[in-house]
């Protein structure tokens, strides 16, 4: 007979999420051969950070940190819990601590359950067998791909060591009127017109820039592992990897999630910090060489630190967001807060634990950052064959340019080609894995989440075949526009939706025209008439002859002046 | 009687909805990232577009010659 508030504990080393708690005392204690209960303890490597600071919270969460380096976020019940589970302390024992901090009774069967089914499935706790078992971390949403450590954590903190400095209060606040200061001198009184010129007369420098680019990514990671260290957190690797299409440099700097929140902004805000510092270095050479080139370096790091503050991706305006709310994982509660606004639902945990102010700000950046993703990969996907041939053609062109100028003996040209031919085929690789990538984690979610339920699992897969046929529509010709992006293509927003509209036309269409059938209205026309005009799959099918190589838009610039 | 309920419900400790509620959560990596966008396009275009390159610029002057210049070896026609 099953006793109330005992609890089967899950299936080892799985989360439990979400499931019902089933009542069964036969299975609830964790004992060994003798039939003794063993008393709970950490799990190796396991560090109790503490409560997170300056969280968005009602109830501020708790951070604990598993010996692989995975940062766990736990509610107070659970990580006083864990905090009295000494190896000693039986449940009894524990129960009777934990109910005199938690300000109410706990007790041993419920502490057991806790243990059993919260804490040993995500290895805060060590088995019933004293083990420590290796657990599989989560691939979060948007992270980055293809990552390899370049630079040790030892050799990060000594580089750290070097930086400190530059985050003294003084130092930033220096920098901060400095940074003003050229900012203003910049624009209002030097102006940038002789830079880009000097630029475009003088192809070497391309070269010379694609240099300071990297540098300056380089010491922007600096700037973030510094700013972990002088906190007081320990920064990790550092590392490049592939970043949705864009190659990237990492730092791993997960132990700032211990910080307070000045220390996390400060972690945050250090690459961009660094880009400034880069930027006053350079107007100092500037004034002792007068160079005008290096008026586009600063031009270039301005624009590079205004993408930083992009928001909707992992980027450094992400974090910000992130630290500001005090929410640590705000991508996790895209859903969570979707469904919450849909009429008659409830508000889900993740959404209704947060302060109310913090919630608005979350669903407004879920709310913009859904919208963004979901047009951004939407029209990624319907327009790929564009892309893809205009990349070819690009890539055909950027190779034959290249081949001539090293043939000409012209290296720096030929080593600027070199790079962007590098440059070119990463995007189309990190696309190539995007796509792989949303279609691998769809069907596996879908055959997951549907386990015995064939009803859910065969609509599931009926809207996965459905989205793939209006792709496979979109990508065979004739309807798909293996074109590439012509000079006068503008790109805007109604002309995405024009052409989207043209690609799914014959499927829109027919529906259209069937549901105002339905009602007894009009035919509902296949598709805008000016969509059909505009953009017709036969004069897309092949290239106009202004589309040639020559012309076709690259993602970066040629330089074809000679020097 | 509530209140007499209520004491004994303490004393059993947590229900089950509440022990349900209880859940951790396994926080993402925090890789601060600096992408490596090379597009040294960006900047010029903004520039071209703010038109900060008018004044002096040789490397942009793409000015349109719309004007026809007939010429002719006859002499011209007696009025």
């Amino acid at each position: 007979m099953p006793r109330k508030g005992v609890v089967e504990p899950a299936a080892p080393f799985a989360f439990s999420g979400g499931k019902k708690l089933k009542s069964d005392p036969e299975a609830t204690d964790a004992t060994g051969a003798t039939g003794r209960a063993v008393p709970p303890r950490l799990a190796e490597g396991m560090e109790l950070i503490g409560e997170y600071q300056g969280s968005g919270f009602k109830n501020p969460p708790y951070l604990a940190r598993r010996g692989d380096g995975q940062v766990l976020q736990l509610p107070r019940l659970l990580y006083l819990v864990a905090a009295k589970a000494d190896g000693r302390r039986d449940y009894d024992e524990i129960a009777r601590a934990v109910s005199d901090d938690f300000g109410r009774r706990v007790s041993a069967d419920n502490v057991r359950v806790l243990a059993d089914s919260k804490l040993r499935p995500i290895g805060v706790l060590a088995a019933a067998d004293g083990s420590s078992p290796k657990l599989q971390r989560p691939n979060p949403l948007l992270s980055l791909n293809f990552r390899a450590a370049v630079v040790p954590p030892g050799l990060v903190n000594a580089i750290t060591t070097i930086f400190r400095p530059f985050f003294w209060p003084l130092v930033v606040a220096a920098a901060l009127v400095g940074f003003v200061a050229l900012d203003g001198w910049l624009f209002f009184v030097h102006g940038i017109s002789q830079g880009i010129r000097t630029l475009l007369n003088q192809p070497l420098f391309f070269l010379v820039l694609f240099g300071v680019v990297v540098v300056s990514a380089a010491l922007h990671e600096c700037g973030h592992a510094t700013g972990c260290r002088y906190g007081g957190a320990r920064p990790g690797v550092m590392g490049v990897g592939l970043y949705l299409v864009w190659p990237a440099f990492y730092t791993d700097v997960t132990d700032a999630y211990r910080l307070g929140k000045a220390g996390r902004l400060r972690t945050d805000l250090g690459g961009v910090y660094f880009n400034a510092l880069i930027m006053l270095a350079t107007l100092g050479i500037y004034q002792l060489t007068h160079l005008e080139v290096l008026i586009f370096v600063i031009l270039l790091l301005q624009f590079e630190m205004l993408h930083q503050f992009l928001p909707f991706l992992r980027l450094d305006g992400y974090y910000v967001i992130a630290d500001l709310t005090g929410v640590p994982d705000i991508f996790a509660r895209i859903k969570p807060v979707l469904v919450s606004l849909l009429p008659g639902r409830q508000a889900a945990r993740q959404v209704a634990e947060l302060k109310p102010w913090v919630r608005v700000v979350v669903t407004l950046w879920v709310f913009f950052t859904a919208t963004f993703l979901l047009y951004a990969y939407g029209m990624m996907l319907l327009h790929l064959p564009a892309i893809a041939s205009t990349a070819v053609l690009s890539l055909l062109a950027l190779l034959g340019r290249t081949a001539a100028a090293l043939q000409q003996g012209q290296i720096a040209t030929g080593a600027v080609g070199s790079i962007q031919v590098l440059l070119l085929s990463l995007p189309t690789i990190g696309l190539a894995f995007i796509v792989f990538g949303v279609i691998h984690r769809l069907v596996r979610l879908a055959w997951t989440r549907t386990r015995g339920q064939p009803f859910r699992r065969a609509t599931s897969f009926a809207v996965m075949a459905a989205a793939a046929s209006l792709l496979a529509l979109a990508w065979i010709p004739p309807q798909a526009q293996y074109r590439p992006i012509r000079p006068g293509d503008r790109g805007t927003v109604p002309e995405s939706f024009t052409n989207a509209s043209t690609v799914l036309a014959p499927v829109v269409g027919p529906i259209g025209t069937g549901l105002a059938r339905i009602v007894g209205g009009p035919a509902a026309s296949p598709a805008p008439s000016s969509a059909a005009t505009t953009a017709s799959p036969s004069s897309a099918a092949s290239p106009s002859p202004e589309a040639s190589p020559s012309e076709t838009a690259t993602p970066t610039p040629t330089p074809t002046t000679s020097p | 009687m509530t209140d007499k309920r209520k004491d004994v419900k303490a004393s059993e400790g947590l229900s089950n909805e509440e022990l349900e509620g209880q859940q951790g959560e396994q926080l993402p990596d925090r890789e601060q990232m600096s992408l490596i966008n090379a597009n040294l396009a960006v900047p010029v275009n903004a520039a071209v577009a703010a038109n900060v390159l008018s004044d002096g610029s040789i490397a942009y002057a793409d000015a349109q010659q719309a004007n026809q210049i007939s010429q002719s070896n006859l002499p011209p026609m007696p009025e």
